[in-house]
């Protein structure tokens, strides 16, 4: 009789503790879940906005991306149908691109006049020092992307390209150039079919 | 053993790090920049002088079969206490540090105290503990991560999400990258393990004679 | 198939976790002094990851459905705390020998950090069920397979002349080091290229 008594302590003591518990922590998570909510808005905001800077509002079309899906484009996570003052000002494509170690994301804003307006990369776990540097604004701001419009292909230097690639990180760099052609190519079929600019890409 | 001195053990005699070797996990993965360090270690810290605490001040109450659930359950609970404030208040560190945080709950350190000390003493001798391991943990931490960013990348404090640059001594592509990855860190707490416990001899052997 | 092949080879091969992960160091340092006990704590963790996945992916499907996702932490650990108390009756009852050759280290898998890693990892990589289980029985071969390795190779480093300050845990972390190094060289493996899959 005394020892199923104690049993039944043990049991209520553990769950005591584990209510107690659990209580504290939905306070705690009541408390931090907006600002934790609100931040991750703010760094998609963000991203979102380094890679097509003329637009101020981004709207997410999905419809769009299974269309492209459909169409053969490969690497595309999202589409993003960038706005200002209710005009179209865009794309922002979010495309995954497996590197050397790890899928790199990018976001890659392409203007509404089809010209590629920024190379953003979002995440990426490439070899630190070597493959991690794609993220170093001297690539992604190089000459070769300032002047690419929907209609080019690019390529790295060692596949007879324009693109600088990093040094002994080639593999991270033809990446990021196969992420950018994929978007290219991705707006110009949307651009064209909204008969901003001539003529479409056949994949 | 007076409040200093219970500190003192914790970051010099009894180092969770370098004497125990306790919670080498953390230890190895990320120190490898001096604020990962500063992060990691005050999150265990908290995490650890909290749910000694508790534990302490529940100790006569928790019937000893069910005892390590019930201190399970307490430390995750501060983990996740830990983890949500970083998440809100540090977001890039928090991604840094990432399932770190959630392994605090399995740091050896902190079920180790709970068990060896905070179950036996009263609250006051269990928070000096925690702070003084949590300081011990720190230390070591700090000290691999002085070693691995200094000589990998030359930089140290370098916080870009803090927007701090830190300092910097030398041009990144002068750093012995293999200290950034992974064996570097083996390597380097092997060697720390190595001089500390040669350290220590030497101070024996002086004492005896 | 694909699939559960680049998951595997994954976990075992290039993001090894204990030399590219860093999960599971304190059993691996101090387990890993003989090839028989390595390899039965090798088993045993196989045996408790596997069921964790695919348990900690279904009491995460619970918590999302009752929006209670921040009690992750504290739910896992009490499934792996439950989950190790029950292995340890069925090792005890089958096995007693080696029971008493894994001795405290078989309670203490509850604190591995590669279980609970194992678990965090497969919600955050959104792996469904089956990709779950594969990614923890993954996980553990490659935790075994390092584990067994480091048994060979600390039975002849006990014989080995070393400095005294040298002795125990500073020169299995420099071995564990060079083991890493080897390892790095697994990680450009383009396995999904080799078998032709799809992105």
């Amino acid at each position: 009789m005394g020892k199923y008594k104690y049993e039944w302590r043990l049991i209520m003591v553990l769950t005591i503790i584990c209510v107690v518990s659990g209580g504290i922590l939905g306070l705690v998570n009541a408390l931090t879940e907006p600002v934790i909510k609100a931040q991750e808005e703010l760094a998609q905001q963000k991203a979102l906005q380094e890679a097509l800077p003329s637009a101020t509002v981004f709207r997410a079309e999905k419809a769009t991306l299974e269309a492209l899906k459909q169409s053969g484009s490969t690497g595309l996570v999202e589409v993003y149908r960038g706005l200002r003052d209710e005009q179209p000002a865009g794309f922002v494509f979010i495309v995954d691109q497996q590197g050397y170690a790890s899928l790199i994301r990018m976001a890659i804003g392409i203007t509404q006049a089809g010209n590629l307006a920024g190379v953003n990369v979002i995440s990426q776990s490439e070899t630190p020092g070597l493959g991690a540097k794609v993220t170093n604004a001297e690539f992604l701001t190089q000459q070769a992307f300032q002047e690419a419009t929907s209609e080019s292909q690019l390529a790295v230097t060692k596949d007879k390209g324009e693109v600088d690639a990093i040094t002994s990180a080639t593999i991270s760099s033809r990446a990021v150039v196969r992420g950018v052609n994929a978007a290219l190519a991705a707006g110009h079929s949307l651009l064209a079919a909204e008969n901003e600019i001539g003529g479409a890409v056949s994949d | 053993m007076t409040k200093w001195e219970i500190f003192k053990n914790g970051v010099f005699n009894e180092n969770p790090t370098f004497r125990l070797i306790l919670g080498m996990c953390s230890t190895l993965a990320i120190t490898t920049a001096v604020v990962n360090g500063i992060g990691m270690g005050l999150a265990l810290t908290l995490v650890l002088v909290g749910s000694n605490v508790i534990i302490s001040l529940l100790r006569n109450v928790i019937p000893k079969e069910i005892r390590i659930p019930a201190y399970v359950v307490v430390i995750a609970t501060f983990t996740t206490i830990v983890d949500k404030t970083m998440a809100a208040a540090t977001p890039d560190l928090h991604g840094v540090l990432g399932i770190f945080i959630p392994l605090i709950v399995v740091n050896c350190i902190v079920l180790a105290r709970a068990e060896a000390y905070a179950s036996k003493h009263n609250a006051i001798e269990s928070t000096m503990d925690g702070l003084g391991m949590g300081a011990g943990y720190t230390v070591a931490l700090l000290i691999v991560c002085v070693i691995r960013e200094f000589l990998g990348t030359g930089t140290l404090l370098q916080a870009k999400d803090f927007g701090f640059a830190g300092f910097h001594f030398f041009p990144e592509d002068m750093g012995v990258k293999l200290l950034i990855l992974p064996p570097g860190a083996f390597l380097t707490l092997g060697l720390l393990l190595a001089g500390i416990n040669w350290y220590v001899a030497k101070r024996e052997e002086k004492k005896h004679d | 198939m694909t699939d559960y092949l680049l998951i595997i080879f994954g976990s075992i091969f290039i993001n090894n976790f204990i030399t590219s992960r860093f999960l599971g160091i304190c059993p691996f340092l101090g387990v890993s002094k003989q090839v028989e006990t390595a390899t039965g704590m090798g088993m045993a963790v196989t045996f408790v990851m596997a069921l964790a996945s695919g348990l900690c992916y279904l009491v995460q499907k619970v918590l999302v459905v009752l929006k209670l996702e921040f009690l992750q932490t504290i739910t896992f650990i009490l499934v792996i705390a439950v989950l190790v108390q029950f292995v340890e009756m069925v090792i005890k009852k089958s096995s007693p020998v080696l029971y008493r050759a894994l001795g405290i280290y078989l309670p203490l898998i509850t604190t591995n950090c590669a279980v609970l890693g194992v678990t965090i990892i497969n919600v955050n990589e959104n792996y469904n069920f089956m990709q779950s289980v594969v990614s923890g029985i993954g996980g553990a071969l490659g935790f075994s397979l390092l584990l067994v390795l480091f048994a060979g190779i600390r039975e002849r480093l006990e014989l080995a002349p070393l400095p005294k300050a040298m002795k125990g845990f500073p020169i299995a972390l420099i071995t564990a080091g060079l083991v890493s190094i080897a390892f790095l060289g697994f990680s450009g493996f383009d396995l999904a290229a080799l078998l032709n899959y799809k992105f």
